[in-house]
């Protein structure tokens, strides 16, 4: 390469870099506009829809704007040729430039391994006339004259662009007003993230209390089983919930739902049954009766009991055998048919006098016994399951809810009647120990709000204290009677004899006080459903937000 | 001076001083003495259209006063003979007594020739005039005499009367390396000619150049660089006047031009943009150069069709538009 073709080379090189700048910086000013414009349509997006972080999310445009522009201006492509005709064409040097790179070329160095054909050879032959000769030797002389005089920084300077900037400046305007105006979308995420947190939280305390049911000892492998299967899939989809309340209240309404459908509305009868039995039990074998009566007790005493039959004399085993006839009939009344068949046969076994009888039915009945203790530790497995997601349902209600509560409550305080006093109905049976007195205190202090006809659905609860008598549900609701800790009140049922067939003297405690009357249906059987429907009917019709938290707090305060 | 000793320096010096020279006789036509000046460095022919009265013949003779070259002029009539163009063989006795051929030469043979009103001869003379043009050399009765060098052509036209005329055929125009048009003078121009040409004193042009400087010039214009792209800008430019090119033959074009420029425009427009840049200063052709010398190269190489006749389009103006359409940078 010679000299003068080395020297064009290093000037060229100078222009390229300085090109390749100011195609950079004029590429970014009249592309600003669109970041900014990017960043606007982001923060209106954050305003419309909940958007976490918009202002991070507003500076995306803007990096990914300035990596652009800074790899064209770094890395674009401007070979050597295209430089010397665009300093040619802008500053009016007539192709002197790529004149001389055309003949530096021609001389056989320089431009090794570039392209030959991107350039039309000028000559053919080395043998030129001498004026030929001096003539190129004149021109790369010429055009290294004029690249010399020239500086690439005032030559090809860095201009503003006062139009495409100013568009930017305006668009960057209002991102930073929309960015500092208040969001009402923050509110929005605010109360998701609190619904997130518990959900969470709750998502822990169903793993907590998965853990508890797998420890625990007395309870059926089936219902452990389901139980357990039931509290991973919904410690799964508390987990996997971004922070949607209804989607999770409505997760924990199936579970509760399908564990309700598991409940056994006599297990509490059933439970105060056997603990009868076992106390007497214990009495028939002379044992010291507690406080409280493990049911393993009863199955201490009925072992006892079988070991004292030898020493029983006729009377004493007739005397036992009423005594367990009797218990056949109050746990046929309560719903347990295997423990009412299961004493019914020993109560014959002891009275038949067969000893290997009644110790088989004595053998029977213990393994009833278990049974029916592990059935019952089930139910209180469900029924501790259903209060932590009662619990954690009010929680996930009311999470992320004052702020919106109070606004609520400063909108909805003019409004309305004592809708929610029609709720409970107060035709509610045992509310207090002795029952039969109306209930009446399951409503809420939703005194403010408005008349259900407002909702312009004919199934909700309407008026003010009207039973509740509603749409498809045509029984009455009551307030459910707390499960007495002692029996309930002796009854005499007279019976006749006839001389006939077996006579069985029968002492039943009534486990069920209360007023008879038409059918009734616990509230909380109903409430799902009733909370349902006000869900429903808050997304689809149109009900101010502050209303809507009102309903939801509403039901919460009104969850068994 | 001669080829290896003339120097750029000297090039632009002896064209500037035979404008000058130039100048001091014909008032203003710049252009038209600049394009006359480029077409003797290129050693071609020019082709003058002009009205009466507007200093043709003055200019072809101050011209050759300045490079102080023999000068003749040929009036062309209708009833103009070959023979009274290139000269014939005359019977002449000497001084024995005998009879002998002697060769009479015609006014062709002069370095500088201005051809008068050519379309008015009949196109056989037409055609011997425009043979010596090309040939640069002239054949009678079997003998070829050549013209002298340099050799120089203006032949010229008359806008206004051509009834009666023979219209030079396509053909025979496209060896005319320019056509330049002649204007009418300003008033101020008119001015000046009339101060200068009705006065008692009648300018003169000195001669600054000779014949061998002319020739030196004009293989010094021949040699400066043409870059690859600037040649490849030329040819785009000549395929443009096609109408029957491909697609990016501009719209002007297949409207109105029947015929498009033959490759002698092409190196029309080069050797004129060599020299233009040589005038210029610069050592190299640009696409200025290219673009001042297409005009007059092209017009007389393009024939428009009737739609152009009709619609009063020119020449000119379909090869201004050309030039504006075809992008000059397209490495």
């Amino acid at each position: 390469m010679d000299e003068l073709a080395n020297e064009l080379e290093l000037h060229l090189a100078r222009f390229g870099r300085r090109l390749r700048l100011r195609d950079g910086w004029l590429l970014g000013l009249r592309t600003l506009w669109i970041a900014c414009l990017a960043g606007v349509l982001i923060q209106i997006a954050g305003r419309i829809q909940p958007l976490e972080r918009p202002w991070l999310w507003t500076l995306v445009p803007l990096v990914a704007w300035a990596l652009i522009v800074l790899g064209i201006s770094l890395f674009s492509s401007l070979p050597l040729m295209r430089v010397a005709l665009r300093v040619d064409a802008e500053l009016g040097l007539k192709e002197r430039l790529a004149t001389a790179l055309t003949l530096g070329d021609w001389k056989g160095g320089g431009l090794e391994g570039r392209k030959a054909s991107s350039m039309i050879p000028i000559f053919q032959s080395s043998n030129l006339p001498a004026f030929q000769s001096s003539l190129i030797t004149l021109q790369r002389e010429d055009a290294l004259t004029s690249v010399r005089a020239i500086d690439p920084r005032q030559a090809f300077p860095l201009r503003w662009l006062p139009r495409p900037l100013g568009l930017a400046a305006i668009l960057a305007g209002m991102t930073i007003a929309l960015a500092l105006l208040p969001n009402p979308m923050d509110a929005v995420l605010a109360e998701r993230a609190a619904v997130a947190q518990a959900l969470e939280e709750q998502a822990e305390q169903t793993e907590k209390l998965r853990e508890e049911i797998e420890n625990a000892q007395k309870l059926t492998p089936e219902g452990r089983e389901e139980l357990l299967r039931q509290l991973a899939e919904l410690a799964q989809q508390l987990r996997a919930n971004p922070g949607d309340r209804e989607e999770a209240l409505a997760d924990l309404s199936k579970m509760e739902q399908a564990l309700r459908q598991e409940l056994d509305a006599n297990s509490d009868a059933r439970q105060a049954a056997l603990e009868g039995l076992a106390a007497q039990l214990q009495a028939l074998a002379g044992e010291e009766t507690g406080e409280t009566t493990d049911l393993s007790d009863a199955a201490e005493a009925l072992e006892e009991l079988t070991q004292q039959l030898a020493e029983m004399d006729a009377a004493e085993r007739n005397s036992l055998a009423r005594s367990l006839a009797g218990a056949a009939a109050r746990a046929a009344q309560a719903g347990d048919t295997s423990l009412a068949q299961a004493l019914a046969e020993l109560a014959q076994g002891i009275q038949s006098g067969d000893s290997e009888a009644a110790a088989h039915a004595a053998q029977a009945m213990s393994e009833t016994l278990a049974q029916a203790e592990r059935e019952l530790a089930d139910q209180a497995a469900i029924r501790r399951v259903l209060a932590e997601l009662q619990d954690g349902r009010q929680a996930i209600a009311q999470a992320g809810q004052s702020q919106a509560l109070a606004q609520s409550q400063g909108q909805t305080q003019s409004q309305g009647q004592g809708l929610g006093q029609s709720q409970s109905p107060g035709q509610g049976q045992g509310q207090s120990p002795g029952g039969g007195q109306p209930g009446g205190g399951g409503g809420t202090q939703a005194d403010t709000l408005p008349p259900g006809s407002s909702t312009g659905r004919a199934d909700r609860p309407q008026g003010a204290g009207l039973p509740g008598s509603v749409g498809e549900l045509d029984q009455q609701v009551y307030v459910p009677w707390e499960r007495r800790q002692a029996s309930g009140d002796e009854l005499f049922i007279p019976g006749q004899e006839t001389g006939q067939g077996e006579t069985e003297v029968r002492d039943q405690t009534d486990p069920l006080p209360g007023t008879p009357g038409q059918a009734l249906v616990p509230y909380y059987e109903v409430y799902h459903e009733y909370l349902d429907t006000a869900n429903q009917t808050i997304e689809r019709s149109y009900v101010p937000s502050g209303l809507r938290d009102y309903v939801r707090e509403y039901f919460s305060r009104l969850e068994p | 001076m001669n080829e290896d000793t003339i120097t750029a320096q000297d090039f632009r010096d002896t064209a500037t001083a035979i404008e000058e020279q130039v100048g001091h006789v014909i008032v203003g036509q710049r252009e038209l003495v600049r394009h006359t000046l480029i077409t003797l460095l290129a050693g071609g022919n020019a082709l003058l259209e002009g009205v009466p009265g507007l200093g043709k013949t003055m200019l072809v003779r101050t011209l050759a006063q300045a490079v102080d070259c023999a000068f003749s002029r040929i009036q062309f009539t209708p009833d103009l003979m070959p023979a009274d163009i290139v000269g014939t063989n005359l019977i002449v006795e000497d001084e024995a007594g005998r009879r002998q051929f002697q060769f009479e030469a015609g006014p062709i043979f002069a370095n500088l020739v201005l051809a008068d009103e050519i379309n008015r001869a009949t196109p056989k003379t037409q055609s011997a005039m425009l043979e010596a043009m090309q040939e640069r050399s002239v054949t009678v009765a079997k003998t070829t005499r050549p013209l002298a060098e340099p050799f120089f052509v203006l032949a010229t036209q008359n806008p206004l009367e051509m009834e009666g005329t023979y219209p030079l055929p396509e053909a025979q125009l496209d060896r005319f390396f320019f056509k330049i048009d002649v204007p009418f003078p300003s008033i101020d121009e008119l001015v000046e000619i009339a101060n200068r040409t009705t006065g008692a004193a009648i300018p003169q042009a000195e001669p600054v150049a000779d014949g061998s400087t002319i020739l030196a010039m004009q293989a010094l214009a021949r040699g400066v660089p043409i870059a690859g792209h600037v040649t490849a800008y030329v040819a785009r430019l000549l395929k443009a006047t096609h109408p029957d090119d491909d697609g990016n033959t501009p719209e002007v074009v297949r409207r109105y031009v029947r015929y498009g420029a033959s490759p002698r425009g092409m190196q029309a427009i080069i050797l004129g943009g060599k020299i233009m840049a040589l005038l210029d200063d610069r050592y190299n052709v640009a696409f200025d150069d290219i673009r001042q010398a297409a005009l007059p190269a092209l017009r007389h190489r393009l024939i428009l069709n009737f739609e152009a006749q009709a619609e009063g389009v020119t020449t000119d103006e379909v090869i201004g538009m050309v030039l504006e359409e075809v992008i000059a940078d397209d490495v």
